[in-house]
């Protein structure tokens, strides 16, 4: 349970620490694809990332309730 | 047209209701539709009932105010929601699945032996949804204010809309509702694209308005709205979406209602893509409004997107797209209004006023609170108060303050209900008292005040458990060994 627990904070730490260190500073706002924003598409990448995460989450998870 | 199709689309919902009338043959049967959905119901279901008429109407006003920054706040909250599914969902499922639990309210009850904390779990689970009940309530009565070019009042509206919408609950039961939900949730996603493509070619091409709008207000594509989101607001606003949409009644209900686990696990990792790839097309919509319409206010805004539509493209394909804006918001009202009436039967009326009942009398008593409900939200919404959308506000962080409460109870076994009773109602005090306080406290900065309520309620459970001793979690931990 504490394991899952610092898992799912460090999950959650890092993805939104990352999104607004990335938002807030790095950015570029100029417009790319479909004129927009660039910063939009290096955001989407880090959603794929986080579903990425959370698929692992949810499968360690459910293999450590199934062994429990 | 626009009459054929709102009737072709009330119809549609009305047989829905009428065809599932006949399988209602149990309590479990009406509240959570048998406990067999698969993944595509579940996710269907829980992003109908998630995306409301705000996601519709509400998107295209807030990023015709602040920009594409709307955007990454919104996607990736609603995204982050996903986690906080499966860590809630995970365990209301299996106590569900293992003690019978039908309302969450049941649950805190059965797994800490406390009437306390469950009762005032309760009412903050309810209550602060009453408001956002009614606000559902004047969304759509807006809609069809403005699908029929003020044919049918605002008034008229949203009297025609409760009704409907209460006959057709009252008939078909949750089961009814999932199915409306698939049918509303296609129906809501695909509309909103194709308004997306429609409005894109019909004004110019997305490409081009994009790059003239990056000449003439560059703000509306600076990631942070020109300002408006500080680093703790992002975090605020990050916090709230995550936490409060898992204790939501209406939300809540769905993990319960899942076939087996691993339904249930596709749908939270399918949910986290959904948000970052559609919102982007709500909020470009309320983007390219500036071409159009330079200088809404912010209750204005609200209206760009039928305001877009009515200026590029024909009257039905308005109507039309706007159906989808009717879908979303009956999805939620419809899904509110059972769960609310599911806890008032089986953790009111059963618990304290006729233990006795039988599954028809428990049927009949959650008919009878839909129809309470819906007219205590139809009141709120034909008056309007001036304060509503302030309240909606407030009780979303009320409601969040529900969920390190929920987590100390599936996942400490020792914590104390009374430890969570009082960090609860204290985190509620000090929430209500920093929003409504005539200036914020230096020390907040730009956060929210759910960022320090939340806070302070984690806090307060560890604190009140140490102080109060294991003496009073002993009860409430044999319910859980």
């Amino acid at each position: 349970m504490i394991r899952k627990g610092i898992f799912w904070v460090i999950l959650f730490t890092a993805f939104a620490g990352a999104a607004v260190v990335y938002l807030m500073f790095f950015a570029d706002d100029r417009p790319s694809f479909l004129g927009l924003p660039f910063w939009i598409f290096p955001f989407m990448l880090l959603h794929l990332g986080f579903t990425a995460s959370v698929w692992a989450f949810t499968k360690w998870y459910w293999k450590e309730e199934k062994e429990e | 047209m626009t009459y054929l199709i709102l009737l072709l689309y009330l119809g549609l919902t009305f047989f829905l209701g009428y065809f599932y009338t006949r399988r209602q043959t149990s309590a479990e049967s009406f509240f959570l539709s048998n406990r067999n959905l698969k993944t595509a119901a579940l996710f269907f279901t829980l992003i109908a009932t998630n995306f409301s008429a705000f996601f519709f109407l509400g998107f295209a006003g807030e990023a015709y105010q602040l920009g594409y920054g709307y955007y990454a706040m919104m996607a990736f909250g609603t995204s982050f929601a996903g986690l906080t599914f499966y860590v809630i969902g995970n365990k209301a499922w299996h106590l569900g699945k293992r003690k019978g639990y039908m309302t969450p309210v049941e649950m805190v009850r059965g797994e800490t032996n406390s009437d306390l904390l469950s009762i005032v779990f309760m009412l903050c689970m309810c209550l602060f949804m009453i408001p956002f009940l009614a606000v559902q309530a004047i969304g759509g009565g807006l809609i069809l204010e403005t699908m029929t070019d003020g044919q049918i009042s605002y008034h008229l509206g949203i009297a025609l809309m409760t009704v409907f919408i209460v006959v057709y609950v009252l008939m078909g039961g949750m089961r009814g509702i999932v199915i409306m939900d698939i049918k509303n949730g296609i129906i809501m996603l695909s509309l909103m694209v194709a308004a997306f493509v429609v409005l894109g070619y019909s004004i110019g091409g997305i490409e081009s308005v994009n790059t003239l709008l990056y000449r003439e207000k560059p703000e509306l594509f600076d990631p942070t709205a020109d300002g408006f989101y500080t680093p703790l607001k992002w975090v605020s606003f990050l916090l709230l979406w995550t936490t409060c949409f898992p204790v939501f009644p209406q939300i809540f209900m769905r993990f319960l209602m899942g076939r087996d686990l691993r339904s249930f696990k596709k749908t939270t990792v399918i949910y986290t893509i959904i948000p970052p790839l559609l919102f982007i097309v709500p909020v470009t919509i309320g983007v390219m409004g500036h071409i159009d319409f330079p200088a809404l206010g912010p209750r204005e805004s609200d209206g760009v997107l039928p305001m877009l539509l009515y200026k590029y493209t024909p009257g039905a394909f308005s109507a039309l797209i706007l159906t989808g804006a009717l879908a979303a918001f009956m999805s939620t009202v419809d899904s509110i209004l059972i769960a609310i009436s599911s806890i008032g039967t089986r953790d009111v009326y059963l618990r304290y006023i006729r233990p006795e009942a039988g599954q028809k009398q428990q049927v009949l008593v959650a008919r009878w609170i839909v129809v309470i409900l819906a007219a205590v939200g139809l009141l709120m919404a034909w008056y309007r108060p001036g304060s509503i959308f302030t309240m909606v506000t407030v009780t979303f962080s009320g409601s969040a303050l529900l969920f390190p409460v929920l987590v100390a109870v599936f996942y400490w076994k020792k914590v104390s209900a009374l430890a969570c009773t009082l960090a609860l109602v204290s985190g509620e005090i000090l929430l209500f008292s920093l929003t409504f306080s005539e200036e914020m406290p230096g020390w907040m900065g730009s956060a929210l005040p759910v960022l320090p309520a939340f806070i302070w309620t984690s806090v307060m459970i560890v604190v009140f458990q140490l102080l109060l001793g294991h003496q009073s979690s002993e009860a409430s931990s044999l319910n859980r060994a």
